[in-house]
């Protein structure tokens, strides 16, 4: 008898349009869960291989997609001042902290001494920027104008996995010679761009706006340059950055002197010059902080020198006037409002009040009338200042950086929950945060 | 790496590779349909997505939802003159909405709104603004302003006003400082702006965003390049024939030169590089695609379900690739509820290489069947089932590796990953069942006689509780032989002579069909395919013509 021999047992796979007397030999009428060998030449029928479920309870899935875009992973940064633990902690849910010791360490207070020693460890508001994921910020890579062999401020970007300088801030060509900058002052996202704000010259009364570009590290001055000299920007130098609609303002503090300070703006990419739109008078102090609220701009100012703490209010025609002062008219110096920032569609500002017990209120406007919605009375120092707000997670955090040297104070961060506000840990920020999306 | 987005029930989720899904939070208003099947494309690292949504959405990075499209602002500004300033003579203004990112960047502009009476005339004063359009939409956060120049009627670009608040502003920009471009023409409302129409499917090709809309299906519509929220009406081609059913434009078909478009009965593609030159051209009629979800693209070429059948449109024309050998599978109601075709969907297994379409098995109206097309052997498997959940839905994914993997979603709201090892999906056996043909050694006129059954299969371990085994089921006698009692092959020995297929009930026959069957569980398999079937013999013996 012939034997009958089929070693290619499903090459032939499901083959039912012939009639049975023409089906080729060895070709299936059905193939439930049949697979083919993949790995034998001349096949071999199998079972097919089995499914898991890696993710449940999305409700009937009617449609996916596989975005094949890198997975952010947004970390929120906060840079401790460099006590115990120098350089920067990372928390993924804002509760939960570990150090990171890729990136550099942030530039310290006895770099912003320098500017001024009656500003004793003062922290601007905005040194660092989150922009695409990355944290651009002052390195402490340089050596202080003052200390001998000084070298010029450097810019530094971070993205989760490296750490790199991206730019150093170019020499003032009015200042004196041989000087450097001093020390970057604000690092600002305006229309999809980066924006530097610098403090020049030895005794920190000259000052400029940079654009700076991400891929390059090129520095691109905008307009004239902040100083005392003809044809320089009067009222101190660039300290706080905000944007409102196509302008970039900028905010002047007129470091240790008198307050005269002034806002100006220009247009990226359509003007040359700044554009003088206010100059502040008195009972106005430095500008301290900017942020645009439902179409208007508001301004945090010092009482420094003996005038009034309060948040200005730019209107829809150019005239700024008080929004905020918490009654409070009597001069005060050194209180102050600061670190404005806009979250959950509400303004919020952080009041300093020196006198009697140090105390930071959070203030908070909901585009009719202001509240106090959290009081801290802590051993703060006298001259304690206010960090980077930040939005994260869908919660606000406001740090209140440590003070050191002779108005040594603690630090902390704050964090608000949807109205609930709470102490993130025991932190002693620098005063700048940031996320990163790896 | 990359991540997942997920449309279960009638919400949206975030999932990465590893299986953490987080909820996405939907614009205020917008809610999701779960009788309509999403569409999406991504675009410049956005997800666009349609057709479920009740308006057209856009899905970034970090998370955050948009519109894809806000409404146009219904009514127009109001110009006055206030105090001294810049301007001299009369001027006119529009408005449109923005949603910007958190940078700054335009992800969506409205189409600008209508024109403003003419100013008063101004005489070295400032322009005020009231009556500034407000946007319903939560996510408008932003709104632009275009000016004329004086005494002019073409807009520029004069300023943007943050926020969606303010309705009142004075400005005196000089003509000069006004953006040197004029105002976009390109803006336009797509299909699904509103819950009235939707934009029904939507793709990607050649920078621009293709779409149709539900309402005018039988036009296929585009956007300018890299600008995917602007829907300029000019930007329409019709595809032919004009009303020759209710569906219209069914189907993209994406490859990289042409743009394939199908309607129910007939192909057309899209060629041309941009506005000046696209064109549609007819490529066949009598053949159509009858579900956007069945179209993959795998090398350029384009496999899909017509309605007898499946087909591939590449370099090398139109082509059926289950005429030959499956023909009755799309053709007869036997297998499968061919009136449930337009629900059928489809995906790449890139590891074997097979198009897997996904059918309802007779009278069923659940996706409850699977078929694969192994592309380079060009043979048909199938129809495939499992017992652990009910397919809905399909794609290619790419896991934490980078390796593609074809998954399924599920009615219970799973995804479930295919070409796993293990003989079971979750904890339900797959179960194994293969039939071969009637054979007739090539003498299907002779009675015949069948010896013993020699089995040669791969080695499989010794399972907990009893042995691996392949049921075998021999039917000796005509075409519609009835199958004898069960043979029970043993795994575990890789080659076994078994009992002679001819037996007193069925002795001689001039056809013999044997049929394969396995259901166990064998959980210490490292193998992805749990059982492996080399080949078999039998001799036999002709009895003659009676």
């Amino acid at each position: 008898m012939p034997d009958e021999k089929i070693y290619d047992l499903g090459k032939l796979g499901v083959h039912i349009t012939p009639s049975p007397t023409h089906a080729p030999k060895g070709s299936l009428a059905f193939a439930q869960n049949a697979h083919l060998d993949p790995e034998g030449e001349e096949g071999g029928l199998g079972k097919r291989p089995s499914m898991t479920s890696f993710v449940s309870s999305l409700g009937s899935v009617s449609g996916l997609i596989h975005v094949p875009i890198g997975l952010t992973s947004p970390k929120l940064y906060a840079a401790l001042q460099a006590t115990s633990v120098p350089g920067w902690q990372a928390s993924t849910d804002g509760t939960t902290w570990a150090n990171d010791s890729v990136i550099g360490v942030p530039a310290q207070s006895t770099k912003i001494d320098q500017l001024s020693a009656s500003l004793g460890g003062l922290s601007p508001n905005q040194p660092c920027a989150s922009y695409h994921g990355k944290v651009y910020y002052p390195g402490n890579d340089y050596i202080p104008f003052n200390d001998a062999g000084h070298t010029p401020p450097t810019i530094r970007v971070y993205d989760g996995v490296t750490d790199l300088q991206i730019a150093q801030i170019p020499y003032h060509p009015g200042a004196t010679v041989g000087s450097n900058s001093i020390v970057i002052t604000a690092i600002h996202v305006h229309r999809d761009s980066l924006y530097v704000a610098t403090a020049d010259d030895s005794t920190g009364t000259k000052g400029r706006v940079f654009e700076l570009d991400p891929v390059t590290g090129t520095l691109t001055q905008l307009g004239e340059s902040f100083g005392t000299a003809t044809g320089e920007l009067a009222g101190g130098v660039p300290w706080s950055l905000a944007s409102l609609g196509q302008k970039l303002f900028a905010g002047t503090h007129n470091l240790g002197g008198a307050p005269t300070a002034h806002a100006y703006w220009i247009r990226p990419g359509v003007d040359s010059t700044w554009t003088d739109d206010h100059t502040f008078t008195t009972g106005e102090g430095h500008v301290l902080s900017m942020v645009s609220y439902h179409g208007l701009l508001y301004a945090g100012v010092s009482a420094d020198l003996g005038l009034t703490a309060r948040v200005l209010k730019r209107d829809q025609a150019g005239a700024w006037t008080s929004s905020d002062d918490m009654g409070s008219t009597a001069p005060v110096g050194y209180d102050y409002y600061d670190g404005l920032v806009v979250y959950q569609d509400e303004l919020y500002a952080v009041r300093f009040q020196r006198s009697g017990t140090p105390t930071f209120e959070i203030r908070k406007y909901d585009g009719s009338s202001w509240s106090t919605v959290y009081d801290i009375e802590a051993n703060f120092a006298t001259r304690s200042t206010v960090g980077q707000p930040i939005v994260f997670d869908d919660k606000l955090y406001v740090p209140i950086p440590q003070t050191t040297g002779a108005t040594a104070g603690a630090g902390l961060i704050l964090e608000n929950d949807a109205g609930a506000w709470s102490k993130v840990d025991d932190y002693s920020g620098r005063g700048m945060m940031a996320k990163v999306a790896v | 790496m990359g991540f997942y987005l997920v449309q279960g029930g009638s919400s949206l989720w975030f999932v990465d590779t590893a299986g953490t899904k987080t909820q996405l939070t939907l614009p205020s208003g917008v809610t999701l349909s779960t009788t309509r099947r999403p569409r999406f494309a991504v675009f410049g690292q956005r997800v666009i997505m349609t057709n479920s949504p009740s308006v057209n959405l856009v899905i970034n990075p970090d998370g955050t939802v948009n519109r894809l499209t806000p409404a146009t602002p219904g009514s127009a500004p109001v110009l006055g003159n206030t105090g001294s300033g810049n301007l001299s003579g009369v001027y006119r203004a529009r408005t449109s909405f923005l949603i910007l990112d958190e940078f700054g960047d335009v992800v969506s502009e409205s189409p600008i709104g209508p024109a403003s009476g003419a100013s008063p005339d101004l005489t070295t004063e400032k322009l005020s603004v009231s009556g500034v359009p407000v946007s319903t939409d939560s996510d408008v956060n932003a709104r632009r302003i275009y000016r004329t120049l004086t005494g002019g009627s073409v807009y520029f670009h004069w300023l943007d006003l943050d926020g969606n608040t303010l309705t009142t502003f004075t400005d005196d920009a000089q003509d000069a400082a006004l953006s040197t471009l004029s105002a976009p023409d390109y803006l336009g409302v797509p299909p699904g702006a509103t819950d009235a129409v939707q934009m029904k499917i939507i793709t990607e090709w050649r920078g621009r965003l293709w779409g149709v809309s539900s309402a005018r299906p039988d036009y296929v519509l585009y956007t300018p390049a890299d600008t995917p929220y602007a829907w300029p009406a000019a930007n329409s081609l019709i595809v032919q024939p004009l009303g020759a059913d209710s569906e219209g434009n069914v189907a993209f078909m994406r490859r990289r030169d042409e743009l394939g478009i199908a309607k129910r009965d007939s192909i057309s593609k899209i060629i041309g590089s941009d506005e000046t030159n696209f064109e549609p051209k007819n490529i066949i009629n009598g053949v159509g695609c009858v579900a956007q979800e069945t179209v993959v693209i795998i090398r350029d070429t384009a496999y899909f379900l017509s309605e007898d059948g499946v087909y591939t449109w590449g370099a090398d024309g139109l082509n059926s690739i289950s005429k030959e050998h499956v023909d009755p599978w799309f053709t007869k109601d036997t297998y499968f509820n061919r009136s449930k075709f337009s629900t059928a969907f489809a995906k790449w297994n890139q590891k074997y290489d097979l198009y897997e379409l996904h059918l309802p098995s007779p009278s069923q109206t659940t996706l409850d069947r699977w078929v694969a097309y192994d592309v380079r052997k060009k043979i048909w498997l199938g129809p495939h089932k499992t017992g652990a959940f009910t397919p809905t839905c399909a794609a290619a994914i790419e896991d934490a590796n980078d390796l593609a993997v074809p998954v399924m979603g599920s009615s219970a709201g799973a995804i479930w990953k295919q070409n796993q090892s293990g003989s079971a999906d979750g904890s339900t056996a797959v179960e194994f069942n293969a039939k071969m043909r009637p054979m007739s050694m090539d003498e299907p006129d002779l009675q015949k006689y069948f010896g013993q059954l020699s089995l040669i299969s791969r080695k499989e371990a010794e399972i907990e509780g009893g042995t691996p085994t392949v049921s075998v089921y021999a039917a000796v006698g005509d075409v519609d032989a009835s199958e004898q009692a069960v043979i029970t092959a043993d795994l575990e020995l890789g080659r076994q002579l078994l009992r002679r297929l001819s037996t007193s009930a069925q002795p001689v026959g001039r056809y013999l069909t044997l049929r394969f069957y396995n259901n166990f569980l064998n959980e210490e398999s490292a193998d992805e395919q749990p059982l492996m079937l080399y080949g078999i013999e039998f001799p036999w013996g002709s009895i003659g013509r009676r």
